[in-house]
């Protein structure tokens, strides 16, 4: 079964370039009080004075750059960086107007996901037991054990093998793993440092920006895009971008990636920097990873973001269904006919503790064709891309 | 003692080893380049543990723990050699490499090839030096379902597969009528049933078709010291955390537990040792491996195994001196001899599957990700079949469709990404529609063979370790692009039709489908039809094949001259050097590849120990003559099984 439905072509797991877009237009008769706002805004940037920046905002700005021992603590990131990484995060999984029913990459504490794996091989052991990069499994602890021989829950649940208080659990890397995740966080010079007992062929390494591709420091992408962000914003808009109105950090935004990101199309800035525009879709991925993966990446344990798309997150070791033995015997009831009637006779049935067959009662989300509408224009884009290039490839010919 | 050298521990090697240990014959040595992410094996299964989660960062999103890095280790790729040397450089159809192989994170398919599938060029009309399709290899199996069945039914009972057919009485009763007759039931019964495979299932039996419960290699009851599956819903791409997901790891823990195995990991064997023997033969003397650190160590054996998968068995032959490691490209629709291979075709016929994929999006939460990936298969259009007398050639040879399906958060916001961002990206993810809305057909459409589709040694590029890398060259043929063309229609038709009053769901409709193909190529051969054309060029394209279903390079044959292996797997100019995997495929029937696999490898294994093969040339008369030996290897070593006593009976 084939991974990505939507976008076509991927071959790795890396945001590729985001579409190109022409930037949107306001229109002027439509829209007046955005414009009229947005004109308030950048005449009062202009002018000096600063826009107020919202009291969550402030408070998570806070939370990252609090100094001393705590889940906040940063390991890569100065404190400007800190700011613009939360700040561009809580623009991609924006919170609601009442985060805790409704909650984004700031409740998440995306920029704590991703400060972490940027800085995955030197955190501190009280703070990880390894490099930071796969956790290592196998339960979470959020569920119980299945009772084979009721069908039911039962009382006891496995130990947290993610986290144990402050410290995160990772699968331990090999020397070949090592060398492969030094490169994709350091770049190329990772490649001349490779891990004591790991061999690389002078060969290979000669090939490097040549006929094979130089690896990108995602930490230095990182960290020029995000002092990219905020020149850019200081420039542009008088303001570091942390403290920008998110109507204009969302303009920043939309410049850098080329892909709408506010509601309303406002008209665009200057053209961003390179290193903001070579960053956005690194930190779109990871802020999507840091709000919608396992919460131990960012040293929690609870994720309200899978409450939020009613997800539910990992179920191991209970699942979904749960073995009964009492409920029939070998060959009888749906083991009738199965299995080898002097070994290996099944047994039992299946108690579905969360509706996997069935619709369930009351279903939450119920969509319509509107809802899908964006869904439909995007695989119709697609197709008429794939009819034009196929077209021009035969032109050529 | 003897000893044998097994190259790779997944469905294939784990089998061989397993059958060459309990023998009491060999001492197996397994050689794995990967990781071990279980814990315990060799000591009781019910202790066995791993290192795996329901983690969609680890296993979804970034490179899996268990695939190998495309920059430490890249492929090369091309649809022809005029498009020049390479025209991408990184993941071409990387497979797991780890100890369990693919199966360590595959949602366990389990299907047997049908009777037709083993004689379709004859059937067709065509014969061995005119095949029945123009432009392809296409050709007859050397053995024939009826050899193959005892093997398929032992390998289900060995791996543990859940499927519908059953016993009434002294029949077997098939619920699948698209599949051809069996000596056995299936070991369990099927296991939970997902919504999202139901719902097609149901409009597509409206329609007239017959979808059935798909077979799969996961306990749906505790089997052989391990629990049931309690489908967690993290199934294709993950690692199982209870164990319940049948594979080559516990097969290789059987051939762990015999005493007589060892199991070497990160170890990269990068040569065949062989010498030159009597009439201008070849004998395996062992394999050289390199470590982490760069040393290498020449291990030596009486038998060497090769099953680390079609593409990597090929670059290993090719690195040995084995087959032409750059054929002449000028020349490439023909076969090259070689005296180390013969046929002049290992590497190529290098076949995938074209899967083409129709998603529907229904208006109602149908939770897509709970569940096995796929609880049911609809087979009709895997065309006519499942015996002879039902064949009808102008039926478009396709392949089953997987139904079900989902996409998981993180990567969900992904897809979603390409059209919306903040405030949308919040509104769309709340919907769900690709975690909570989906469901998918995908048809593995059988590929043709042809010989200008195959692997070779990339000129210039090496990998980390210093080794040449293996360049793909393949390009579709127009019958799996018209075979595709044809039965889209259909699958959207299908998934128009779920619920709506009338219905098993009334209240469940279809808001949009729509077909993509994650493998068609950029450019159509120019041969193909107006509406095959107007179908299928406005469906996306990748042009980088990613099937994971690899097949074809290591042919098996009844002489020297078709194929690069015998019918038992062993290359033609060697004593003692065998090919076990999807390699061995002779056409790519539109079926999920993993019991195929591992039938033959059990098949190659009980040639080994019967003593069957070795012939320099095979009639079809020698592969029955032969079939009883083998079938004693499957009465002495599974004893315990029900087709051994079916077959003492």
């Amino acid at each position: 079964m084939a991974k990505s439905p939507v976008s076509a072509v991927r071959t790795d797991r890396s945001l590729g370039a985001a579409e190109e877009r022409p930037a949107p237009r306001a229109n002027l008769e439509t829209m007046p009080s955005q414009l009229s706002r947005r004109d308030f805004l950048v005449a009062a940037l202009a002018t000096g004075a600063t826009v107020a920046v919202s009291p969550r905002l402030q408070a998570a700005i806070r939370h990252v750059t609090a100094d001393g021992a705590g889940a906040s603590e940063m390991y890569f990131f100065n404190a400007a960086r800190a700011r613009t990484c939360a700040a561009i995060s809580a623009r991609i999984v924006p919170s609601g107007s009442d985060p805790k029913t409704d909650p984004g990459a700031t409740e998440a504490h995306a920029v704590v996901f991703i400060d972490r794996f940027l800085a995955a091989f030197d955190l501190p052991t009280a703070v990880a037991d390894g490099p930071a990069i796969y956790i290592r499994g196998r339960y979470s602890g959020r569920s119980p054990y299945p009772n084979d021989a009721t069908g039911k829950p039962s009382s006891s649940s496995p130990p947290d093998d993610f986290l144990h208080g402050r410290r995160a659990q990772f699968i331990p890397l090999s020397r070949y793993e090592t060398l492969s995740w030094r490169a994709e966080l350091e770049g190329t010079s990772a490649l001349d440092r490779p891990p004591t007992g790991m061999y690389v062929s002078k060969k290979w390494r000669a090939q490097i920006g040549k006929v094979l591709p130089a690896p990108v420091s995602l930490r230095r992408t990182y960290a020029d895009g995000l002092d990219a962000f905020d020149a850019y914003s200081k420039s542009t808009f008088g303001s570091p971008f942390a403290s920008a109105d998110p109507s204009v950090q969302d303009l920043m935004l939309e410049a850098a990636g080329n892909v709408i990101v506010s509601q309303f199309p406002l008209p665009s800035p200057p053209a961003a920097p390179d290193a903001a525009r070579a960053l956005f879709p690194l930190i779109t991925i990871h802020t999507f990873q840091g709000c919608y993966g396992l919460p131990e990446y960012r040293w929690l344990t609870e994720n309200p973001l899978w409450q939020a798309v009613a997800w539910d997150g990992d179920t191991q070791p209970l699942g979904n269904s749960i073995y009964d033995a009492r409920a029939f015997g070998p060959g009888k009831g749906p083991n009738a006919g199965f299995g080898d009637p002097h070994v290996y006779q099944p047994r039992g049935t299946y108690r579905e503790h969360r509706h996997v067959s069935g619709l369930g009662s009351g279903s939450a989300t119920t969509l319509s064709k509107r809802d899908v509408a964006p869904l439909v224009k995007a695989l119709r884009a697609q197709a008429r891309r794939a009819k034009a290039a196929r077209a021009a490839g035969k032109r050529r010919r | 003692m003897k000893r044998a050298i097994i190259v790779g521990s997944g469905a294939a090697g784990s089998t061989v080893a397993r059958l060459l240990a309990q023998s009491g014959n060999y001492h197996v040595i397994v050689l794995e380049k990967g990781r071990n992410y279980f814990t315990g094996l060799g000591g009781p299964t019910e202790d066995v543990s791993n290192l795996f989660s329901n983690d969609e960062v680890a296993y979804e999103s970034r490179r899996s723990p268990i695939e190998q890095d495309p920059l430490l280790e890249p492929r090369s790729f091309r649809t022809r050699p005029s498009s020049g040397a390479r025209t991408f450089v990184g993941n071409v159809q990387n497979l797991p490499t780890t100890v369990g192989g693919g199966t360590v994170h595959y949602d366990a398919k389990a299907r047997r090839f049908r009777e037709v599938d083993f004689i379709t060029n004859s059937l067709m009309g065509g014969t061995g030096d005119k095949p029945a399709i123009p432009g392809t290899s296409y050709a007859d199996w050397p053995m024939q379902y009826k050899h193959i069945e005892p093997f398929y039914a032992v390998m289900e009972e060995i791996v543990g597969v859940q499927g519908p057919a059953h016993r009434e009485g002294r029949k077997i009763v098939n619920p699948n009528p698209y599949e051809s007759w069996r000596s056995t039931p299936y070991a369990m019964p099927p296991g939970v049933a997902q919504l999202n495979s139901l719902l097609p299932s149901e409009s597509a039996a409206r329609l007239g078709y017959h979808p059935a419960a798909v077979p799969t290699s996961i306990n749906s009851r505790p089997y052989r010291g391990r629990p049931a599956c309690v489908d967690c819903g993290f199934c294709l791409h993950y690692g199982c955390p209870n164990n319940a997901k049948g594979g080559g790891v516990w097969q290789l823990q059987d051939a762990l537990l015999t005493g007589r195995t060892e199991l070497r990991t990160e170890v990269n064997v990068v040569r065949i040792e062989y010498e030159r023997a009597r009439g201008g033969r070849f004998r395996a003397s062992g394999v050289t491996y390199m470590r982490p650190d760069g040393t290498t160590h020449t291990e030596r054996a009486d038998l060497v195994v090769l099953a680390n998968s079609p593409i990597e068995a090929t670059r290993l032959s090719m690195m040995s001196g084995i087959g032409r490691a750059h054929p002449n490209e000028k020349n490439i629709k023909s076969a090259q001899p070689i005296d180390t291979d013969p046929s002049g075709a290992l590497g190529r016929n290098l076949m995938f599957h074209l899967q083409t994929i129709v998603l529907a999006i229904v208006n109602q939460d149908i939770h897509s990700y709970r569940g096995r990936t796929s609880t049911h298969t609809l087979d009709a259009f895997v065309g006519a079949g499942p015996s002879p007398k039902q064949f009808n050639e102008e039926v478009l040879r396709g392949g089953i469709l997987e139904i079900g399906g989902n996409l998981n958060p993180v990567v969900e916001a992904s897809e979603v990404a390409a059209f919306a961002y903040g405030e949308r990206h919040k509104a769309f993810m709340k919907l769900g529609p690709f975690h909570n809305h989906l469901t998918t057909f995908t048809l593995q459409g059988e590929d043709m063979p042809q010989l200008t589709n195959y692997v070779d040694l990339d000129p210039d590029i090496v990998d980390v370790f210093g080794m040449p890398i293996p360049r793909i060259s393949y390009q579709s043929h127009p019958y799996e692009l018209a075979a595709s063309a044809f039965y889209t229609p259909l699958m959207l038709e299908i998934m128009e039709a779920i619920g709506g009053p009338g219905s098993s769901y009334p209240k469940v409709r279809t808001l949009v489908a729509a077909a993509i193909n994650t493998t068609l190529p950029p450019a159509l051969p120019g041969s193909i039809d107006a509406p095959v054309q107007r179908v299928l060029s406005a469906t996306p394209f990748n042009e980088i094949p990613a099937s994971a279903h690899i097949m074809g390079t290591h042919r098996m044959a009844l002489d020297p001259s078709n194929g690069p292996c015998d019918p038992y797997g062993r290359y033609w100019a060697f004593d003692n050097l065998y090919h076990a995997g999807g390699g061995l495929f002779v056409t790519a029937p539109g079926y999920n590849v993993t019991l195929t696999i591992w039938a033959l490898a059990y098949w190659v294994g009980a040639a080994i120990l019967s003593g069957t093969g070795g012939k320099h040339v095979y009639k079809p008369a020698d592969i029955d003559r032969a079939h009883r030996g083998m079938l004693d290897v499957i009465r002495t070593q599974d004893a315990d099984t029900m087709i051994a006593r079916a077959l003492r009976s």
